[in-house]
């Protein structure tokens, strides 16, 4: 029975209840995100593959210019400034839309490399690309026989 | 087989919820709307991030307007999702125009993620300023 340990846990739920309770993950992150928008905050996914990130936040209607991307070590900080179109003349008949500033701050387990950290800002989403330090990178190391 | 586990077996189970196609409806997202009156238009300002011209798609049927947009899918090779706030992007809102509102002379534009509709309002409709003479 030892050989049962190394293998992947599996679910003993039947897939109709996996479903239920993804929709009801996703419907409660669609929720919380509601919450977070009426704060400013919008939506963000990350992407990991090996030692590199890409993160993609949506921010529309800003330029790339407002656009701070601050990386300390295992911190990552976006600010950005949205600013109000300005009014002429007219009456607003609705607003939903948010305005200000925007801050949000994410860590990783290991520093960053700043020198390969690309940003890029398209169609309203921000990207952006974290490279780990390649020294403290996660490293495998081959058991030799003797 | 004990009960609990008949329950818990997919393959024993004679409920017919296993036939539930894998899905069963799209989300979408209701983009966040600024509307601006002014006294010749009507300015209508969507955030709809991840879209562009040719993903925006604005329509007027029988007083009408809909805008809608689809975000491309993001799926970059070899990476794996870790951590999801939102999925690929259905925007979908639709208003009533008022009376007033002329919808053949319609414009839209995006920039940055944002779909502005002008809608201009009917010469009629706008006010008109007469200038006074002396007698």
């Amino acid at each position: 029975m030892l050989g049962s340990f190394a293998l992947p846990k599996q679910s003993r739920l039947p897939d109709v209840c996996q479903r239920l309770q993804e929709e009801l993950q996703s419907s409660l992150i669609e929720f919380r995100n509601g919450l977070m928008a009426s704060q400013g905050a919008l939506s963000m996914n990350v992407y990991k593959k090996d030692n590199e990130f890409l993160i993609r936040l949506e921010l529309p209607g800003v330029s790339a210019e407002d656009i701070e991307v601050d990386v300390a070590g295992d911190q990552v900080r976006i600010t950005v400034e949205r600013m109000a179109p300005e009014q002429k003349d007219g009456e607003n008949l609705k607003q939903e839309r948010p305005f200000g500033r925007l801050q949000r701050e994410m860590q990783f387990a290991t520093p960053i490399d700043t020198s390969k950290t690309v940003a890029s800002y398209e169609r309203g989403v921000l990207e952006l690309k974290l490279v780990m330090a390649e020294d403290l990178a996660p490293k495998r190391i081959p058991v030799k026989p003797r | 087989m004990s009960e609990l586990q008949k329950m818990t077996d997919p393959q024993e189970s004679n409920c017919d919820v296993q036939q539930i196609p894998e899905t069963t409806h799209q989300i979408m997202t209701r983009p966040r709307t600024d509307i601006r009156e002014t006294d010749q238009a009507y300015l209508l300002q969507a955030d709809m991030p991840g879209i562009d011209e040719s993903s925006a798609e604005v329509t007027v049927e029988k007083k009408v307007l809909t805008i809608r947009g689809t975000t491309r899918p993001f799926a970059p090779e070899g990476f794996e999702n870790v951590y999801k706030e939102s999925d690929q992007r259905l925007y979908e809102r639709i208003f009533r125009l008022p009376e007033e509102v002329d919808p053949t002379s319609l414009e839209a534009t995006v920039k940055n993620g944002v779909l502005t509709v002008t809608l201009p309002k009917r010469r009629e409709a706008q006010p008109v300023r007469i200038q006074v003479n002396a007698g």
